[in-house]
């Protein structure tokens, strides 16, 4: 109750400082009608090196699964998200899940190197030193909702969904963006990538978009 | 510490030389205060100022110089007591002795600003580097100047070319506040944000101007730039909750308070044409554009672009009538400028253009007589208007003034004038003032009455905006203006090495525009504008110069502030009590002067109330007051009192050359708490400038 609360109260202050419509994790939405027709599935590739997701994703259990072999998207649906070996990363807003544990049938996993750049790390830990994925709580319904924040039980990496953490101030939320190479295991094992959150934002600005360095 | 060392040891320098060439040379007055220059907010019309019927304080831009002074927040500051710039979320507000921007209008040359925030213009655009002088006149100004001159007019004076070539350029430097990323490595993707984020704190000038014949020139440009920093709360905020006897000791907020960096470049041209003493003509155009760089990692930052043209034609005739015919338009763009791929998206634009005619005449002696009509027209675009699109609302009120000066005697000077505007909303609204002035020997006696108004921003007359699905804020197309009377009286004494004055005022706000929360049909909250606000400010102000010595000058000035309360709750974060201090060494040595400016601006401690909407929902059944939320509950903030210290030393080291060190904040003030009422000082900082003047 008092995060919905906090929240009303943050945004109803924002709202006085202007016109300018600011940055905000609200409804995940695409931005217009025309940028939604735009939308292709991918993993679209900036000229800095990072990759952001084509969309937003909704609230709830609606995840966007990636190859990073192919930097693609790959159609699996949440049925039949376990038995694939197509996809090695996903997304459900900051939420990211591996293709391991409870989320996948895969040999996935993640580990947090203390490197702050890919050159850095040098070294792979051992295979056991990869935390698969668990059960993890997510948003299902958002702050704005009349009955404030409602979680529900689903699956992540509980190492790598928190590489993003929201900071609640004054005006629109702030994202706290972790400094840290993550090591990713590939779905099939066979591979390690090199990962690194880069922002919760699209080229233009809009939230929501995950936005990550891979090697 | 070496820092320190060499200012006090070139301070040393400064005053012994100076001391020993000032022995032989004696050739200034001893006045504190210039009483023979020329002003001309307080009437619109040129008057000595120690004429004008309302006190008028002017900052020249010499002394803006020689205290190392770049932007117009510092000056005010230090100028005027209880005036404070604070950061809030959208970025700076002004408050000034318990009145916000709504009711303060900034002027350049006599014409309006475009671009607000909540009504704050946008003061970086307020360019230092070719001002005149800045003329302060507190008090209702709307007879004069329309809507929002409630409680007080800012006028910035811009100079006029006096030689046939002039050449100023100029550059200060200082350290960053904050080094927010001293390792930041290109490969990053985040390279270019972290870049804006560390901006050298720079400012550089260059202004030229050429007269030849019976035409002028004054070509100016300014770029400036600061980087961003953060404040850290050392203490935790207790809120007392006197509607439920609550009292909550939060910890120290981890998330510290952002202030963005930012670089600006501006542009202008400014042509004169006097031809056969009798008519002047003047073209003037200005290009300014504002990165605004925060902390917020979203691929964007706020871009702001502004276009400014006008020009004016006076013609005197045989001295005593004069007509000047005059127009302006200022266009002002707010964008999200994308940080990694080309391209801008607008999301805010406010254009004004106000054609003007006055009329003077001084046919009688010891009467002026001005007349004159205008229409504004304003144009707003943005996303606050609809749910579905960004819109354009606009509106327009032509407006006829009049004013009377009348010299009765050698004592005794009145001043009388009203303002008729009809909006096109509003209709008929007329605006009265009215000023009595005695004068015998030193002393100086002004009585004076002025009504202001505000007319309802168009954000206030046509909102309809769902912020996130949680409320609405909804405009009313049926709100009236703001209303005040403004009556003060104030007495002058100026004998010998003593300026002083005191003036006491009071200020009864009437209909004012303020929102109220309902339930919507939609059964979702909507906050509604209307006209229910009232509010009654009084004061007593003093001013002190004194000239010491011959070199040495101080200006004390002192403000008390009683603001009522509303439904038993202080509204008005304000200091009661607060004041300036100034004091200011001049060698006066020919070509060498040695300047030191010690300036201090002291806000005495203030309680006030704040909604916490917070705290409210965690509440149940308690009632805030008609300003606050259904919800809503006021808790009692204290701020503590605190000073900001500034000094600066400026050496002429030959008639062109001179250079400036000081400090900002030299006691390294920072506040415990940051909030919307607290200073954001980044502490102590050290600069440097250097001027070359041809």
């Amino acid at each position: 109750m008092k995060v919905k609360c906090l929240f009303c109260a943050l945004a109803f202050a924002s709202a006085f400082m202007g016109l300018t419509a600011c940055g905000d994790d609200d409804e995940p939405q695409p931005d217009s009608p025309a940028e939604e027709a735009k939308a292709q599935p991918g993993v679209i590739a900036g000229d800095d090196g990072s990759y952001t997701l084509y969309r937003k994703t909704n609230y709830g259990d609606d995840w966007i699964y990636v190859s990073l072999s192919t930097m693609d998207t790959v159609a699996v649906s949440e049925e039949n998200h376990k038995e694939s070996l197509d996809w090695d990363i996903a997304f459900n807003r900051y939420n990211v899940r591996t293709n391991s544990g409870t989320s996948g049938n895969g040999k996935g996993g993640v580990y947090k190197t203390s490197a702050t750049k890919f050159a850095d790390v040098k070294d792979f830990p051992a295979a056991d030193e990869f935390t698969v994925d668990t059960e993890w709580e997510i948003t299902k319904t958002p702050t704005m909702s009349a009955d404030g924040v409602i979680t529900m039980t689903s699956s992540a990496s509980p190492i790598l969904s928190e590489a993003i953490t929201i900071i609640i101030r004054n005006g629109p939320p702030d994202y706290n963006i972790s400094e840290n190479v993550y090591l990713v295991r590939s779905a099939d094992g066979s591979k390690i990538y090199k990962f690194k959150t880069v922002s919760f934002f699209n080229a233009k600005g809009n939230s929501g978009y995950y936005n990550f360095m891979v090697e | 510490m070496k820092r320190v060392s060499l200012v006090i040891s070139l301070l040393w320098y400064g005053c012994a030389a100076s001391f020993s060439e000032v022995l032989v040379q004696d050739t200034t007055g001893f006045a504190p205060v210039d009483l023979e220059q020329v002003v001309v907010t307080a009437t619109r019309t040129l008057k000595k100022l120690k004429d004008t019927p309302v006190i008028t304080q002017v900052v020249s831009g010499q002394q803006i110089g020689e205290r190392g002074l770049t932007n117009i927040q510092d000056v005010l500051q230090q100028e005027v007591p209880g005036l404070n710039f604070q950061e809030v979320g959208f970025g700076t507000s002004i408050d000034l002795q318990g009145l916000g921007a709504k009711n303060i209008l900034f002027l350049v040359d006599g014409e309006r600003i475009a671009g607000d925030n909540s009504g704050n213009i946008d003061y970086q655009r307020l360019n230092l580097t070719n001002v005149e002088r800045i003329e302060i006149v507190k008090g209702a100004s709307s007879a004069l100047y329309g809507s929002q001159a409630m409680g007080g007019v800012i006028n910035v004076i811009t100079k006029k070319v006096r030689n046939d070539v002039e050449v100023s350029a100029g550059a200060k430097f200082a350290p960053l506040f904050q080094e927010n990323y001293p390792d930041n490595d290109k490969d990053n993707p985040q390279y270019r944000f972290r870049r804006h984020l560390d901006k050298p704190n720079l400012t550089a000038d260059l202004t030229l101007g050429l007269k030849k014949g019976v035409i002028s020139s004054a070509t100016t440009v300014t770029y400036k730039s600061s980087d961003a920093y953060q404040l850290f709360n050392k203490k935790g905020v207790t809120k007392f909750f006197p509607a439920t006897g609550v009292t909550k000791t939060e910890d120290p907020s981890t998330s510290p308070t952002n202030i963005s960096g930012y670089e600006d470049f501006a542009v202008s041209e400014r042509l004169t044409a006097e031809i056969a003493n009798r008519l002047t003509l003047k073209a003037y155009a200005s290009h300014y554009e504002l990165n605004k760089y925060d902390f917020t990692p979203d691929n964007v930052f706020e871009q702001t672009e502004d276009w400014t043209v006008g020009g004016s034609a006076e013609y005197r005739h045989d001295d005593r009538h004069s007509l000047l015919a005059s127009f302006n338009r200022d266009h002002y763009q707010r964008y999200d400028k994308y940080e990694k791929i080309p391209g801008r998206e607008l999301t805010y634009e406010n254009n004004i253009s106000q054609p003007r005619l006055t009329y003077v005449n001084t046919a009688k002696d010891g009467v002026t007589i001005c007349v004159g009509a205008e229409h504004l027209f304003e144009e707003l675009y943005g996303d606050r208007f609809s749910s579905e699109r960004n819109e354009t609302r606009s509106q327009w009120a032509t407006t006829f003034f009049a004013q009377g000066d009348w010299k009765v005697n050698e004592t005794l000077s009145v001043v009388g004038g009203a303002r008729a505007d009809i909006h096109e909303v509003h209709g008929l609204n007329v605006t009265p003032k009215a000023s009595l002035m005695a004068q015998t020997g030193p002393l100086t006696l002004r009585l004076n009455y002025a009504m202001g108004y505000r007319t309802p921003t168009l954000k206030e007359l046509y909102m309809k905006w769902n912020n996130q699905g949680m409320f609405w804020l909804i405009g009313n197309p049926d709100l009236k203006p703001e209303r005040n009377n403004y009556v003060s009286l104030s007495a002058e004494v100026n004998k010998g090495r003593v300026s002083a004055n005191m003036n006491a005022y009071a200020n009864w706000f009437s209909e004012k525009i303020e929102g109220i929360w309902a339930t919507g049909e939609s059964g979702m909250q909507e906050y509604r504008y209307t006209n229910i606000g009232k509010n009654r400010l009084m004061g007593l102000e003093v001013n002190v110069r004194v000239r010491a010595a011959r070199m040495l000058a101080v200006h004390g000035s002192y403000s008390h502030l009683y603001s009522s309360k509303t439904d038993g709750y202080q509204l008005t974060a304000t200091s009661p009590n607060s004041a300036t201090f100034r004091l200011e060494f001049n060698s006066h040595v020919p070509n060498h002067e040695t300047v030191f400016n010690l300036c201090g601006s002291i806000l005495g401690a203030k309680d006030y109330s704040v909604l916490d909407a917070i705290e409210t929902f965690g509440m149940t059944g308690e009632s805030a007051p008609t300003t606050g939320s259904d919800n809503g509950a006021y808790y009692d903030a204290h701020t503590d009192s605190y000073s900001i210290w500034d000094a600066t030393l400026t050496q002429n080291v030959i008639k062109m050359l001179s250079f400036s060190i000081g400090v900002n904040n030299l006691f390294d003030y920072k506040a415990d708490i940051v909030s919307f009422n607290s200073s954001v000082s980044p502490g102590r900082n050290f600069f440097c400038s250097l001027r070359l003047k041809i």
